[in-house]
């Protein structure tokens, strides 16, 4: 069952890098936040104590699920984005380049050859951190940098799973807060950006040089 | 009583206090009680030196606080930047007439800041130095922001994003450390229990970590690879915040760096570790070197100078022996005399209104108090003897020449050189030649007195370089006494 749910993690990786418009991705991060409770449910239900249990699904659910996509939905929609796509962008190269990615990641975690290495997980991880990496490098608005970082979290979630252990509650907490207000942080500037500068594409952002 | 807690949760509760007090006075004033809780929280953590603290809630593997030696000294460093940053803090917001609204969310901020870096060096869970350290970065946009032109905020967004991915490669490093922890079939992630079990775990994760986390660290202190955001946003910030990023922020970088080196340094990687480091600190030097002799903005010219120093300070590190010495009373003092500088650098700003080197002349005639903590505090962060900074990296280069590193030791002896051509001149344009016709009738004037604390981070400068106190010594002893001899 699990398996499933991953490999479907993993497709929707294929179907984000492929999408142009913006609103997609929100949709993407809808989906992959609901797979990953799913699959925290699922998996940590005999590891863990309840309270860490309780606590992770909730906040995959609350904050990776609902608060993230619809937070960007609405400031997309806002900054009347809703149909902008991004630009030069030709599918078919997006999606060969995170399907190398993927084989890339399965060569690695088959290789590595761990005994506490999930290979499953630990594949559908290290590719959701690199897919999210090459959207951060590769396209040139802005927001879709902050997808980008966001998948590269859920994949680093995923790798947390892969890891099987728990971290203390407390610590968990810090990590939640840290990235609920750099999620807002990134709201909050992004329509800053769109004030001053009409735009928000990372090209125009380059003042600042020696 | 528990005073980790009451410093955590009464720096929040000041914090939130200044964002709605409506006074600009009253708002300065609320840093006194933030004060006396910064040094109590000193005071404590020496008295309590060494002993593990913050059992919240009573369950296993807990304790979350842990004042070692290298803590304390750079907790105190920042303690000791409290009150010089506040007060320029408040002549810098005065003279540019600022509305309360704008100051509260500063001095929030900066309060923030300070709180996060302080526990991040005393807690003793590498995830939970890594959840403080996220928050630095947000505390820091927010300053770094705070001017709100078109720069500040393409600097800030620069440094808030890269930060967050640099920090987030950070805790991919500490996921594979948990793997490589369940070969020593622990999941303890506390420092001792790494140090202790690190010998049991595969070197290929250790290595994948250590790479990671220096990276992810890299963005904090201001090395390559992630050096730029830190010089764009110590360019754009407030002097004063650049001051505490230089001063404070820098060190608690290092000390991040230091604490995964610490616990590997029992492993058989230690060699590639130092090999690591040394490429780093090499690069940034050179980095540095190239920058320093083309840039024409003061500010980013102090800011390609802490780079310098955080390769120097990394290179010391690698090299083993005295270097480990060197290393901390490297930092220590380069954060003293930074900080200073950028103090002092605002106020030249306040003056000439713009930062080019090349249209800033006769400095020395306008202002000569300013004029002199710029020659002093040049000599400071160059090396120039008497300055502490002399020694630290006199004992670098023994230390390199010992190892038998002798290329790194002649790369690093040219590039100074060159660097310190480099500050030279910028220092000698901008303090004598003829003062520029636009600024002899301006009313804008700096009181001596606005530069005593940048005398007094100074003079401990020199005085620590002349007569390291035995008590430094002791501290900085216990700091590296796991570090292999």
């Amino acid at each position: 069952m699990t398996n499933l749910l991953i490999i479907v993690f993993v497709i929707s990786l294929i179907y984000m890098a492929s999408a142009g418009r913006l609103l997609t991705y929100t949709r993407v991060l809808f989906i992959q936040g609901i797979l990953l409770s799913v699959i925290a449910l699922l998996e940590l239900t005999h590891d863990i104590s309840v309270s860490n249990l309780i606590f992770i699904v909730l906040e995959t659910v609350i904050f990776k699920a609902i608060v993230v996509p619809f937070y960007f939905s609405r400031l997309i929609v806002k900054n009347k984005m809703g149909n902008e796509r991004e630009s030069d962008n030709p599918n078919f190269f997006a999606i060969f380049k995170v399907a190398l990615i993927i084989m890339l990641a399965y060569t690695l975690s088959y290789n590595l050859n761990d005994e506490h290495l999930h290979i499953t997980y630990f594949t559908a991880a290290i590719s959701a951190i690199f897919v999210g990496l090459l959207m951060i490098v590769r396209r040139k608005k802005i927001i879709t940098h902050i997808m980008g970082y966001m998948v590269l979290e859920n994949g680093i979630f995923l790798l947390s799973m892969a890891l099987g252990s728990e971290l203390p509650l407390i610590v968990n907490l810090g990590i939640l807060l840290d990235l609920f207000t750099s999620v807002l942080l990134f709201g909050l500037f992004i329509t800053k950006i769109d004030e001053l500068y009409h735009s928000t594409e990372i090209d125009k952002l380059s003042g600042l040089r020696d | 009583m528990d005073i980790i807690l009451l410093y955590l949760f009464g720096s929040l509760a000041i914090g939130i206090l200044m964002y709605f007090v409506k006074n600009t006075l009253f708002n300065y004033l609320l840093f006194i009680p933030f004060f006396a809780m910064q040094v109590l929280l000193n005071l404590h953590e020496i008295w309590h030196i060494n002993e593990i603290e913050g059992y919240y809630f009573g369950g296993e593997g807990e304790g979350y606080f842990k004042a070692d030696g290298i803590g304390i000294i750079f907790l105190s460093v920042i303690t000791m930047l409290v009150v010089p940053t506040v007060l320029h803090s408040y002549w810098y917001t005065k003279h540019r007439k600022e509305k309360v609204g704008s100051i509260a969310i500063y001095n929030l901020s900066l309060v923030l800041l300070i709180t996060m870096m302080s526990c991040a060096l005393i807690t003793r869970h590498v995830a939970m130095m890594w959840a403080f350290i996220e928050a630095t970065t947000l505390a820091a946009s927010m300053l770094i922001y705070h001017e709100r032109d078109h720069a500040a905020l393409e600097a800030t967004w620069k440094y808030i994003f890269v930060c967050s991915i640099g920090i987030a490669m950070s805790f991919v490093g500490i996921l594979f450390l948990g793997i490589a922890a369940q070969d020593a079939k622990s999941l303890d992630l506390t420092l001792e229990a790494l140090s202790q079990n690190a010998k049991l775990m595969d070197p290929m994760w250790l290595k994948l970590t250590f790479l990671l986390v220096v990276t992810g660290y890299s963005v904090k202190m201001g090395l390559t690879p992630l050096f730029t955001v830190d010089i764009d946003a110590k360019d754009t910030a407030p002097s004063p915040v650049g001051a505490m990023l230089s001063g404070g922020l820098l060190n608690v970088g290092f000390v991040a760096i230091f604490r995964f080196y610490e616990v590997f340094s029992t492993t058989s990687i230690l060699p590639w570790m130092n090999t690591v480091l040394m490429l780093i600190g090499m690069s940034s030097l050179f980095f540095a070197t190239v920058y320093i002799l083309r840039v024409k903005n003061i500010k980013r010219l102090l800011a390609y100078s802490s780079l310098e120093h955080a390769g120097i300070a990394l290179i010391a590190l690698a090299s083993g022996g005295i270097g480990y010495f060197a290393v901390i009373f490297h930092l220590i003092l380069h954060g003293l005399a930074k900080s200073s500088l950028f103090f002092q650098v605002g106020q030249l700003i306040r003056i000439y209104r713009h930062k080019n080197i090349d249209l800033i002349s006769g400095y020395y005639k306008v202002n000569p108090w300013g004029g002199l903590v710029f020659i002093v505090g040049f000599m400071a962060v160059m090396g120039i003897p008497p300055s502490g900074i002399f020694l630290t990296e006199f004992y670098t280069f023994k230390a390199l020449f010992t190892a038998k590193h002798y290329f790194v030791g002649l790369w690093a002896l040219i590039l100074l050189s060159i660097i310190f051509y480099g500050l030279s001149r910028d220092l000698l344009q901008m303090l004598f030649g003829k003062v520029p016709p636009s600024i002899v009738h301006r009313d804008t004037k700096i009181y001596p007195y606005e530069t005593i604390t940048q005398w007094i981070l100074l003079s401990i400068v020199f005085v620590l370089g002349l007569y390291p106190p035995a008590f430094l010594v002791n501290f900085i002893e216990l700091a590296v006494k796991n570090l292999p001899k």
